[in-house]
């Protein structure tokens, strides 16, 4: 047992102690926070020094693992881009564990990371939710799998694949594929030929899992919105630059929305709009909302960045925060774990030298699990990792 | 054009220290007095109290209105990739001056960019130092050429020797490529007839302008500073990502250096080593540094992001904010017009509503020449 004492406590989902206490026990977990805790006898005892300490940040979209940064093409294992329907592979099978990037979100006072294959296919793979602990097996970094079914609409789909001269060419084709397989995957009889491909569709077509849409323009959107309506399934939608122009759809969908990332260039016709407008406008509809960083587009270790400048733009400090963490936590059905400063929480938690929502605030350090796994100005390696 | 007094905020005039409360006056589209200004009965005074006032930003490599974003292959301009040479070419022909970038720039109180051609090409063309406003690239202009660029690396030998199969296919070729021609250029003679693209490199040899060269690994930084040394030639490091692994040997060649961009990923194997220490390491050993974004790579509109980051990782924050004004305006050879506020200079300048290296600060008016060219007047 252990307890962080002196600190500015941002709970998320309780509001701010100016001066408290978290108690962490054996397991990892939070067993007491508030103002007034009783540190038992023999507790090692951390003093944050007034600084302040928030949950461990949330990133509900990502590449981390599978696009491992500096190594060019073989470190890129982020599409099956062989067909537009890989519905059965698994981000699993492709995160590398020793990948830089997953130390610098540590620094960056990222601990859960949702991994979603890239958009090149129709339908993309299995998506992951993982907690960075330090392993060195990927199974060992797997908080929830899977947490749906990757699928992307618009540009990517119709580059990846009309580019090689078959479908889809176009929207209407990858809206066809999208539906083919979904179909299939109704009248999949296993007995007569197993098809990994319908069987990972089965979940969300049995409303267990959502089907995660990577769709920026409005009018994917809302096809995006159309296709679930027809099959009566859940959708996340990930990316969603023009979801501001349909965000009434959106909340009367009953959809959540993983928004960005906001801080990259246009890179595309379809993110013409890019901006920090997107969560405002997304929180006015009451659309839960989480801010992404689509690591690696925008590395992890600026997810508070990008909370912040949507504070610029209108968002309170408190729903921006919420938004890189419960909001994302709860969008991931991993809410029971992370996601705030609570009794029973996973003590996933990060303590900062100044206001988080700020450019040059520094992690002082990141805990996981009860444990101290970046350390700002450690020696003992590149990104401060210590205690593990 | 009547003279402006903007009164009672605090300037940054760059060249001296921060001042509060103070004031700048400006006529005729130029800057005639810093700090405490006995403002004229005849001078439009703004009330400019708790605002912040700094020179307009120098972006010194990026690709504003040249490289299209969000618009596709139609507007892609950056590099003519047909030969591995092509220093006929001009970035000033190419530059699209209602392209949204620009827009963006001003909203982000970037007065003054130079826009360069790309990295595909070991050799690629003239570069031009634009302000961001104007109808015609012409009359943007405040210096052409500004420099020659070129390319180490990655990106001429996937350019050329992947994807064309012709020189270079190694960093050997590139630096041969590179070689070759500046020899040439030592050995032209117009009276035989003219050659545009020797006639940019007998300027380069004169040094009356540098070459600016793309080096993002050690060794390739490394190469550049040998070639100009072989040519005796100017030479600015453009990107440096690795500078900090070289930083006693870069103090030592002299060479001025443009760090960027470096808040997007480590999308190329010659950036696996990127970080925002850098800028922190290469000030403390003494290397004339100013920040890029390299637009569109980082939006231009977060190039004071970049600044503050810097300055999380350890660079001064008087060192950061002269990174990305009068130390990029010194490298681009244009001190007498941009870069500090100072008698005499463009009235270049933005209120910004707190320290830009503050997450909520936002430009409340950028001016050029004088002239508001985004938001509006306190």
């Amino acid at each position: 047992m252990r307890a962080i004492s002196n600190a500015r406590i941002l709970t998320v989902a309780d509001g701010v102690i100016e001066s408290g206490t978290v108690l962490v026990d054996d397991q990892g977990r939070i067993a007491a926070v508030g103002a007034r805790v009783a540190v038992p006898d023999g507790v090692e005892v951390i003093d944050a020094g007034g600084r302040t300490l928030t949950p461990g940040l949330v990133d509900a979209f990502s590449h981390l693992g599978l696009i491992n940064e500096g190594l060019g093409w073989a470190g890129n294992d982020a599409e099956e881009t062989t067909d537009p329907n890989t519905a059965h592979v698994r981000a699993l099978d492709g995160i590398y564990p020793f990948d830089r990037g997953i130390a610098e979100a540590r620094s960056g006072g990222v601990t859960t990371v949702h991994v979603v294959p890239r958009g090149g296919n129709v339908l993309a793979g299995e998506a992951l939710a993982v907690k960075l602990r330090r392993a060195v097996a990927a199974d060992d970094l797997v908080l929830r799998r899977p947490t749906g079914i990757a699928a992307s609409l618009g540009e990517r789909p119709k580059a990846t694949h009309g580019s090689e001269k078959r479908m889809p060419a176009t929207r209407m084709g990858v809206a066809a594929v999208l539906r083919e397989a979904l179909v299939k995957a109704q009248e999949y009889r296993p007995e007569k030929e197993r098809d990994l491909r319908c069987e990972a569709l089965l979940p969300v077509l049995r409303g267990e899992l959502p089907l995660l849409v990577q769709a920026h323009r409005a009018d994917d959107i809302a096809t995006a919105l159309r296709i679930g309506r027809e099959f009566g399934i859940r959708i996340t939608l990930l990316g969603a630059t023009e979801a501001f122009l349909v965000a009434d759809l959106i909340a009367e969908a009953g959809a959540t929305v993983a928004a960005g990332p906001s801080l990259a260039a246009r890179g595309r016709q379809e993110t013409r709009e890019v901006g920090f407008h997107l969560p405002l406008a997304l929180h006015r509809q009451g659309v839960p909302t989480a801010i992404v960083t689509g690591h690696p587009e925008l590395p992890e270790p600026y997810l508070n960045i990008a909370a912040a400048l949507a504070v610029r733009e209108g968002l309170t400090p408190e729903e921006a925060l919420r938004a890189v963490t419960l909001t994302p936590a709860q969008i991931l059905g991993v809410a029971d774990r992370v996601g705030a400063i609570a009794p029973g929480l996973d003590a996933d938690l990060v303590l900062w030298d100044g206001d988080p929502l700020e450019l040059t605030t520094r992690v002082a350090w990141t805990m996981v699990e009860g444990r101290i796994v970046y350390r700002d100005g450690s020696a003992d390696g590149p990104y401060g990792e210590v205690e593990c | 054009m009547a003279k402006l007094a903007i009164t009672g905020a605090t300037v940054y005039p760059i060249s001296s220290p921060p001042m509060e409360g103070a004031a700048l006056l400006v006529g005729d589209g130029k800057i005639l007095a810093v700090g405490r200004v006995e403002v004229p009965s005849d001078a439009r005074v703004i009330d400019a109290r708790g605002l912040h006032l700094l020179p307009g930003f120098v972006d010194p490599h990026t690709h504003v209105g040249l490289w299209g974003e969000g618009d596709g292959p139609p507007a892609y301009d950056g590099n003519e990739w047909t030969a591995n040479t092509t220093a006929q070419v001009r970035a000033l022909d190419a530059i699209n001056p209602f392209h949204v970038s620009f827009a963006d720039a001003r909203s982000a109180g970037v007065t003054t960019v130079q826009t360069l051609p790309g990295s595909g090409n070991p050799i690629g063309g003239e570069m031009v130092v634009i302000k961001t406003r104007g109808r015609t690239a012409d009359e943007m202009v405040l210096r052409q050429p500004s420099g020659l660029k070129g390319a180490l690396g990655e990106n001429p030998k996937r350019l050329h020797g992947q994807n064309h199969k012709r020189m270079p296919a190694s960093r050997m070729g590139v630096a041969a490529v590179i070689r070759q021609y500046l020899a040439r250029a030592r050995e032209y003679d117009p009276e035989k007839g003219r050659d545009l693209g020797l006639e940019l490199a007998r300027r380069v040899l004169e040094r009356a302008v540098p070459l600016r060269l793309h080096a993002h690994r050690a060794d390739d930084i490394v190469t550049a500073v040998r070639i100009a040394r072989e040519f005796d030639i100017d030479l600015s490091i453009e990107h440096c990502t690795e500078g900090w692994m070289v930083a006693d040997f870069l103090a030592e060649a002299g060479y001025p250096v443009t760090l960027g961009p470096m808040l997007g990923g480590r999308s190329k194997v010659e950036t696996a080593n990127m970080t925002f220490r850098n800028p922190g390491i290469l000030e403390k050993a003494g290397v004339h540094v100013s920040l890029m974004t390299d637009h569109p790579f980082v939006p231009i509109a977060h190039h004071r992001i970049q600044g503050a980051l810097a300055v999380r990782e350890g660079m001064s924050e008087a060192g950061a904010l002269r990174a990305m004004t009068l130390n990029p305006a010194e490298m681009l050879g244009v001190t007498h017009r941009v870069g500090s506020l100072e008698p005499g200079k463009d009235a270049d300048f933005v209120l910004w509503s707190d320290h830009p290296f503050r997450a909520r600060a936002r430009v409340v008016a950028t001016y050029i020449e004088g002239h508001v060219v985004y938001g509006a007047e306190p």
